[in-house]
């Protein structure tokens, strides 16, 4: 049997049309992973596809407080690239991705040089203002804007009970512990099992951490089994979780 | 003799659909980093549709589960169709595929203009023989220091990472200097990087010792024209063989009788016994 070039190039196509999408169909095509907050030391390290969970565990600022900053009601978290289609009718400059790095640099103190037009709704500041040297906002004031947040954020349903009834700023930690979904929060004695009985299936855990042989295995013993840190996987399934 | 059908453009058509491809997935990844993508379109890093990324995280893969940093399964999945491809026709990947392989291809096309017989010829054969093997020692580095690490070690002298984060701000200044020298060379060498430091190229080379289609000469029909052995891209002396089972050989079919041999069935890809009577 003879192959010529007629037959290969047909053939080398099909092969990885039919591999891809078999593989697609299957759930088995995965081209990013779980995003390790420990890649994030910097706002230099923030990128539009990394979600504010992740960020702000990679520089030690409270996830409500990045949320609040972005006036962000409606989601327990988001990509930063999502800001942009959130914002994109505002005028006076632009809130996206390098308005994320710029609340970042004024909250933690690290160096960022932020784009001419990158601007931060004014919520950030009332953030800002309990953390940072009243001189240093102060000297950045003119990158604020007045944004009328309802106008802007879409109208999503809500996933954590005691934002429902907010339309302003994100409650504090303290305040969201009492949710219910603080009830279903990952610990050290969750199993693989729990995340599947709220609805998250196999195949999406298994995104986060690779094949797993026993869903009655704690996530955290799976995670030190692995040398992964817990904290790596319980993000991203905490936000998986949620989602359902 | 009757004139063949023209047949280059096939393998030219597959080279840029993949390498227009890769390019676009990668672009659309940059941009998505930026909070811009294009709709309904695949975005994702060159690393996680690198088939060479399986091949480097299976120890970390076996032994602990997990991927190496920045692969991912779509890089697995990509390296079992890979090795599929190469069971059976050895590295078309290489010859059909990989878009560094095309881009250094599509250079040596001016350096052949520039150089015309003495292009690809330059480095004595003792010695370019010996360099040949200088990327099973890349293969074995790369794959050593991905499983001690748990890091794309490659990553920062890669040249075709470097090629497609050109517009990006992953661009390592190691890959980008590789990428300089290969650029330079391919007007002096067809296909530099996959000769002489390709590490996949290198694992995908051992299948040409036992792959199911193999390069077939014709002892009854040659004319010893040796015109196969100056259209190979990889310098194999096919006139001097029975069966190509170089493993540098990359399966581009430039050497058989659809393209350089004028005689009809006398170098063929094809699998069972060439026989005396498959004579034109
Ligand atoms: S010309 Fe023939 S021997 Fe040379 S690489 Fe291509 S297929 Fe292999």
């Amino acid at each position: 049997m003879k192959l010529n070039s007629r037959i290969i190039a047909p053939a080398i196509i099909i092969l990885f049309a039919v591999g891809i999408s078999g593989s697609i169909a299957f759930n088995l095509w995965q081209t990013a992973g779980s995003k390790s907050a420990a890649d994030i030391k910097t706002p230099a390290d923030i990128k539009g596809s990394k979600e504010f969970s992740i960020i702000a565990e990679g520089l030690g600022i409270p996830l409500a407080d990045m949320l609040a900053a972005f006036a962000i009601t409606s989601k327990t978290d988001l990509k930063c690239m999502e800001l942009e289609k959130f914002y994109s009718g505002v005028e006076g400059g632009e809130i996206g991705t390098d308005s994320v790095k710029l609340f970042a640099s004024l909250y933690t103190g690290l160096p960022h040089n932020p784009e001419e037009d990158t601007r931060l709704p004014m919520q950030a500041y009332d953030v800002l203002k309990q953390h940072i040297d009243p001189v240093v906002l102060e000297s950045n004031k003119s990158r604020f804007i007045e944004v009328k947040a309802a106008a802007v954020l879409p109208a999503e349903p809500q996933t954590i009970e005691t934002n429902t009834a907010s339309s302003g700023a994100v409650k504090s930690e303290s305040e969201t512990h009492d949710s219910t979904a603080t009830d279903a929060e990952i610990t050290g004695k969750t199993t693989f099992q729990d995340l599947v009985n709220r609805g998250v299936s196999k195949q999406e855990i298994e995104a986060v951490t690779g094949p797993i042989s026993s869903l009655s295995d704690t996530i955290k013993s799976t995670a030190e089994a692995k040398g992964v840190e817990f904290s790596e996987w319980k993000t991203p399934l905490q936000a998986l979780m949620n989602s359902k | 003799m009757a004139k063949k059908p023209k047949t280059a453009w096939i393998r030219l058509t597959v080279q840029i659909i993949f390498f227009a491809l890769v390019a676009l997935i990668t672009f659309n990844h940059t941009m998505s980093e930026a909070g811009i993508s294009i709709p309904f379109f695949e975005s994702a890093s060159i690393h996680a549709i690198c088939p060479f990324g399986g091949v480097v995280s299976i120890y970390q893969y076996i032994t602990g589960g997990t991927y190496t940093q920045k692969i991912h399964q779509s890089s697995f999945i990509l390296m079992y169709i890979v090795l599929a491809a190469a069971l059976l026709a050895g590295p078309v990947f290489c010859g059909w595929v990989c878009p560094f392989g095309s881009f250094q291809e599509w250079i040596g096309k001016i350096g052949k203009k520039i150089f015309r017989k003495k292009y690809n010829n330059f480095i004595p054969k003792k010695i370019d023989s010996i360099l040949r093997y200088l990327r099973y020692g890349v293969l074995a580095w790369v794959v050593l220091m991905t499983a001690l690490t748990g890091k794309l070690i490659f990553e920062n002298v890669d040249p075709y990472a470097a090629l497609f984060h050109l517009y990006s701000s992953e661009l390592a200044i190691g890959g980008l200097i590789a990428l300089a020298v290969v650029f330079v060379l391919s007007f002096f060498i067809d296909r530099p990087f996959c000769k002489y430091a390709c590490p996949y190229g290198a694992l995908l080379g051992i299948f040409n010792l036992f792959r199911i289609f193999k390069i077939k000469r014709n002892e009854a029909t040659c004319i010893s024209c040796s015109k196969c052995d100056k259209e190979c891209p990889m310098n194999i002396e096919v006139s001097s063989k029975k069966n190509v089972l170089d493993h540098q050989c990359i399966s581009c079919l430039k050497c058989t009788s659809e393209q350089a041999c004028p005689v009809k069935n006398t170098v063929e890809l094809m699998t069972g016994k060439m026989e005396a009577k498959d004579e034109a």
